[in-house]
């Protein structure tokens, strides 16, 4: 028997809970939930790290303050000029570099939130990433996705998939895998010494060798993970299926990609399905120099990677948009106000988007507080209408088949009960 | 395992028992264990071993002889539900020996001690330092760098300063591996990603070569020092926007003004930690103070024009309006003297030093040092001694339980095996590997713990890069290992023996069974050391041990 197979199915008995929740090192305990994976359905998770502008993603032009706010860098009402937002319901207008998701949008299979929070944020960058990947108001010690897979008690092929990186949301109990961007997953020895050395590493990681040791115990269970992800991959060429899409040259890009290659592989053959998947992307910062509506700003070519590479992905996946739900996230929006260097600092309220064939496209605000300086958070910030655990909520129930997304996210201790809010 | 003993029975409940056993063990191999020990587990839910703080999972053996049989020291006992049969097979039992240590090298302890200090061990350091009273000599000469002669390592450099990215990242690399003062390299490195800034930010490999001399000044000095270097660095500046910070100019809604980034990160990431108890308030009075940092001709200057000359209040503290450059110095002095940036500073040097979960005691006693030599120009030294020389830092429980960073991966290579290469050829696998020296956009700096690099992706490339260490192609500067050396240096011949040695510079007794048994079928048990094809199989071997788990470990 496969040894990932064996282990799984293990792991899935009350019995096997047990010995993990004892052995455990960092005290992860399992959650049981009722399994309710609906067969197929992929969750991809994009995180804009560095806390992307809301307000010049999605532009409410029709707020009367924003270009009180904005002077300098506001995105123009839509109009003819490349630089003016596009509109979308005649208040609220897509910055013009995310011109790429347009068609989504009009096929109505974008969701878009322009304000997405939750109460007392926090304004740092770690902090901010490790509250919104762990779904609870306290940073928990494995993040949401993780909790998600360990409720599923049929475990499908290749399980989870971290692009790039291993994030928070992916970490935890159960042991997922990463691939690089845009390397292959393969060993850089000569081809006479590679079964061998496999081989014997496999001996040497076997997860039953671990100590007492934390740190020995990891490395075992990820070195297994990662000689069985090997010798998967190794018998599979990536580069053989074929993109139906034009996908920007850059690491978001090839990321996305790659994801859409590995999905459509998981549908040809079970043991590569995956899931769930996260991927990132970078350089949202933008303390200075920002820019507004023109292609040229610092924020605005960000977006246009973001935008073009989500979009040839969407194009990309064809059939599988009705089972491939994208969720896109940032630890926080900024300041309303645009700063002395033509920038904007960390703030609160930030604009996430959805897209896929089951999404009710369209634009889900809630109550729009509006930009006066009385409706602002702390004089300062633009408040939230939407509550991420809700949306996390509306993933998990209406998407993956979750019975009840709190078995999921159980330690809200700010009382907050995640409930779905009508995306799916 | 050769068989089980029965020491008792008892019937715990109206289905349940309670079965006690020692058990035996036979030594298979010709080499004597000086420790064996093994794990105890079922794989049957309604046999289940009991582990309630009287008996656990865990039997000692003590010393083995090869070829001898050993009964357990302890017990161990199965809780067993009798409405199903009881079957041994469903029993397993994982067996780890200890080789006898080979004669002449560091105790675990004292290795322990050398392996938190230095980026690694060298066959030297094994051979000279033998116990605890020798590592913590040697720990007290690291703490006075100027006393120790780096002359070699001045002298493989060369005068000439780095002018490159890679070249930057190789004179790092290069005194990682060489630098006769070790902690201080430690510390350098450690100070240099606390105050991360990234070369793409700013392009001038000058100003991050600066800003690493000026760390490496004050890595073992005083904190306010190690604050008003990163605080004054080109690089910082440029990296978190202190130069497009001007004062508000009340007369144009326009104008530019101060910019927070650096004041933020300042508290949250350099001093104070994010729950350091500071405000939103706090964040933007420092963003004034700090108005007209800015970088002139390459090197800090401060301009009084664009400077807020009004009032601020950081945390408390009320700096009277017409200061200038003394604002931003005043909020540093805060800062630095803060209770909450020594607890954090403590907590982030005993994860580097100690344990990716911090024991209170270390942190506690290191923040009371930390706070008590404020003043003194050896703060840090007195820091880290405190740390290091703490009742529990030799404990067992706190050895080999780091996880090497890639640059502790790569240094460790170089210097367990005493390869000569003035790392030309590492910056590229550094990139590789995750860990692109001087060019890290995250200000939280590289992760210090398991959980950052322990992931499929990272091992893959840490086995790469042990395989291409062991193979790579001898030649000035680069990065090779050659077992051949040390084979023929120390008259090794057998495969035990060559296997035996290896483990040793490599992990000390830190390895399993199976990592041994592994390594010696990489040699064969034919293996002929005048054969053609033994400097492969030896190469193959070292590419084997440093793709280890023990050897990711420290």
């Amino acid at each position: 028997m496969n040894r990932r197979h064996f282990l799984r199915g293990f792991s899935a008995t009350a019995f096997g809970a047990a010995a993990l929740t004892l052995e455990h090192p960092f005290g992860f305990s399992l959650r049981f939930a009722r399994a309710g994976t609906l067969p197929g359905r992929v969750l991809v998770v994009v995180f804009q790290r560095g806390g992307c502008d809301g307000l010049n993603t999605v532009v409410p032009f029709g707020d009367g303050d924003y270009y009180g706010l904005r002077p300098t860098i506001g995105v123009p009402a839509p109009g003819p000029a490349p630089e003016c937002a596009l509109n979308l319901d005649g208040f609220f207008g897509l910055h013009p570099s995310l011109d790429g998701l347009l068609p989504v949008w009009h096929q109505g299979e974008l969701a878009v939130l322009p304000a997405v929070q939750y109460p007392d944020a926090s304004r740092s960058h770690f902090s901010g990433q490790r509250l919104i990947e762990s779904g609870a108001p306290a940073q928990e010690l494995q993040g949401w996705l993780n909790a998600y897979l360990q409720t599923q008690s049929v475990q499908v092929g290749f399980g989870a998939l971290g692009v790039g990186s291993l994030p928070h949301a992916l970490q935890g109990a159960k042991r997922v895998s990463v691939l690089g961007d845009d390397v292959s997953f393969r060993l850089a020895v000569p081809a006479a010494e590679d079964a061998p050395l496999r081989r014997r590493l496999a001996a040497a990681y076997d997860p039953s060798l671990a100590d007492s040791r934390a740190a020995r115990t990891l490395l075992h269970e990820f070195g297994t993970r990662f000689l069985e992800d090997i010798a998967l991959l190794n018998s599979i060429d990536l580069d053989a299926i074929p993109a139906r899409a034009d996908y920007p040259s850059t690491g978001f890009g090839r990321g996305m990609r790659r994801l859409a290659q590995f999905l459509k592989l998981g549908r040809q053959q079970p043991a590569f399905a995956i899931e769930a998947a996260t991927i990132n992307i970078g350089g949202w910062d933008t303390h200075s120099g920002q820019g507004g509506g023109e292609a040229s700003g610092r924020q605005a070519r960000r977006l246009q990677d973001f935008g073009d590479s989500l979009a040839a992905f969407y194009a990309d996946l064809g059939e599988l948009r009705d089972d491939v739900l994208t969720l896109t996230q940032t630890e926080f929006g900024r300041t309303a106000e645009e700063n002395g260097s033509f920038g904007t600092d960390h703030g609160h309220a930030a604009a996430w988007f959805l897209l896929g064939a089951r999404v009710n496209g369209g634009l889900h605000v809630g109550t729009w507080p509006g930009l006066a300086s009385h409706a602002l958070l702390q004089g300062r910030y633009l408040d939230h209408t939407v509550d991420y655990r809700d949306v996390y909520a509306d993933v998990l129930e209406n998407h993956l088949g979750v019975a009840d997304a709190s078995q999921v996210l159980p330690d809200q201790d700010d009382g907050h009960v995640p409930t779905p809010i009508g995306l799916l | 395992m050769s068989g089980w003993l029965f020491v008792s029975a008892q019937r715990v409940s109206r289905t349940e028992y309670e079965y006690e056993f020692r058990a035996q063990l036979t030594n298979p191999d010709s080499t004597a264990l000086a420790a064996a020990a093994a794990i105890v587990t079922s794989s049957f839910a309604p046999t289940v071993i009991v582990n309630d703080g009287t008996v656990d999972d865990r039997l000692e053996f003590g010393a083995v002889a090869p070829g001898q049989t050993v009964t357990s020291t302890d017990t161990f006992k199965l809780r067993h539900d009798s409405r199903y049969r009881l079957n041994s097979s469903f029993i397993h039992f994982a067996v780890e020996g200890v080789a006898q240590r080979p004669p002449g090298t560091a105790s675990p302890a004292a290795r322990h001690v050398l392996e938190r200090i230095t980026f690694g061990t060298t066959p030297e350091l094994l051979a000279r330092i033998r116990d605890t009273a020798a590592a913590y000599e040697y720990f007290q000469q690291q703490l006075s760098p100027q006393d120790i002669d780096d002359s070699a390592l001045e002298g493989m450099l060369g005068s000439a300063d780095p002018a490159s990215e890679t070249d930057l990242a190789r004179w790092q690399l290069a005194r990682a591996i060489h630098s006769k003062r070790q902690l201080l390299e430690v510390m350098t490195a450690f100070w240099d990603n606390h105050f991360n800034t990234d070369l793409a930010s700013h392009d001038v490999v000058a100003w991050e070569l600066a800003e690493n001399r000026a760390l490496r000044t004050h890595a073992l000095g005083n904190f306010r020092n190690l604050l008003d270097a990163s605080a004054k660095s080109p690089a910082m500046l440029h990296y978190l926007d202190g130069v497009d910070s001007v004062a508000r100019d009340p007369a144009d809604p326009n104008s530019r003004g101060p910019n927070q980034n650096y004041p933020r990160e300042l508290k949250e990431l350099h001093t104070m930690g994010v729950d350091g108890g500071y405000t939103q308030l706090d964040v933007e009075e420092s963003a004034r103070a700090f108005t007209g940092w800015t970088v002139r001709d390459g090197a800090f200057h401060f301009d009084p024009t664009v400077h807020d000359t009004g009032q601020k209040v950081v945390l408390g503290v009320v700096i009277p309006s017409g200061g200038g450059i003394s604002d931003g110095e005043t909020v540093l002095d805060v800062l630095a003297t803060h209770p909450s940036t020594a607890h954090f500073i403590c907590s982030k040097l005993v994860v580097l030093l100690v344990s990716d979960d911090p024991p209170a005691s270390m942190v506690q006693s290191c923040a009371g040092i930390f706070a008590a030599s404020a003043q003194e120009e050896d703060q840090i030294a007195r820091a880290i001694t405190s740390i290091v020389r703490h009742r529990d830092f030799v404990d067992p429980a706190y050895r080999r339980v780091k996880v090497k960073t890639p640059l502790e991966h790569a240094a460790s290579i170089a210097r367990n095996f005493g390869v000569s290469t003035r790392a030309e050829d590492l910056p590229p696998r550094m990139v590789v590997m995750g860990m692109p020296l001087f060019r890290n956009p995250v200000p939280t700096g590289y992760g210090e713990t398991a959980v950052d690099w322990v992931n499929p992706s990272f091992l893959l490339e840490r086995v790469n890069f042990a395989d291409w260490a062991s193979f790579n192609s001898p030649g000035a500067g680069r990065t090779s290992v050659d077992p051949w050396v040390h084979v023929h240096a120390n008259g090794l011949r057998t495969a035990p023996e060559i296997v035996d040695y290896f483990l040793e510079l490599a992990v000390g007794t830190d390895f399993t069974p199976v990592e041994r048994e592994m390594a010696l079928e990489v040699l064969g048990a034919e293996f002929d050391v005048d054969s053609r094809e033994a400097d492969y199989r030896l190469r193959t071997l070292l590419a084997t041990i440093l793709s280890y788990p023990s050897y990711q470990l420290q």
